[in-house]
């Protein structure tokens, strides 16, 4: 059925409809799981560059880091 | 399995809660904001942008942020751990080459991209951005995958019957 429309039917599931008990017995998302959040903050490490073309200092945490201001890969690590 | 896909969308839809996929399709720098620092991330052509509507809802506000991300590059806002907004969000965002998917986890709160909170339903699926394609692994049988576009509205279409 390629590309076959479906018009008033692009609501896989309200949020506000059906929310019952069971759904909550099933969904471990809020607040985290049932020991906890996992805990990862200390693991994201970024690198200091500066932006050769703009002049812009940025924290990037890719292998290929990239200006978020101007796109440019024209850095230089701090 | 490993599906085809360009600038449509796959949908993973489970009983109640889905999942859209999207490739970056392009180079560029995305910026993380937290609240204490902002982070830049480079995401390449092939990397995956996944929204995830842990209890479903509506597909368009799934289209928009991850056309916000990869057509307007907005940045991505991180909540502090234990902000009250967290239990409010009803899709999640994230963008890297290689995204699992994980209900133990707060949402919103993850500066790391290879994460997404999503519904128990859905958890345990891992994406993986190839080029011109998306490889899945984790997922349940339950769950349906087909292509969405929304060039003239909402579209669905079936994925090759050869994707494996």
């Amino acid at each position: 059925m390629a590309g076959g429309s479906r018009p008033g039917s692009d609501t896989i599931k309200s949020s506000h409809e059906d929310v019952d008990n069971e759904v909550t017995k099933q969904m471990c998302t809020v607040g985290g799981g049932p020991t906890g959040d996992l805990d990862f903050d200390e693991r994201v490490k970024g690198k200091k560059y500066r932006c050769n073309d703009c002049g812009e200092k940025f924290e990037s945490v890719s292998k290929h880091p990239m200006c978020a201001s101007c796109q440019s890969e024209n850095v230089t690590a701090l | 399995m490993i599906v085809p896909l360009r600038d449509e969308f796959l949908l993973i839809s489970g009983t109640r809660s889905f999942l859209l996929v999207a490739k970056a399709n392009a180079r560029f720098a995305l910026r993380i904001e937290t609240a204490d620092k902002e982070y830049s991330q480079t995401i390449e052509p092939t990397d995956l942008i996944v929204v995830s509507a842990p209890e479903g809802g509506a597909l368009e506000p799934a289209i928009m942020l991850a056309e916000f991300v990869r057509t307007y590059r907005m940045p991505l806002i991180v909540l502090p751990k234990d902000h009250p907004g967290s239990k409010h969000f009803s899709y999640l965002v994230s963008a890297a080459a290689e995204i699992h998917t994980s209900c133990a986890i707060r949402r919103g709160t993850h500066p790391e991209q290879h994460l997404v909170c999503s519904s128990g339903e859905l958890a345990g699926v891992t994406l993986a951005g190839l080029p011109g394609q998306v490889g899945i692994s984790g997922l349940p049988k339950t769950c349906v995958v087909k292509y969405v576009t929304s060039h003239r509205g909402i579209e669905y279409s079936e994925i090759p019957d050869n994707s494996r």
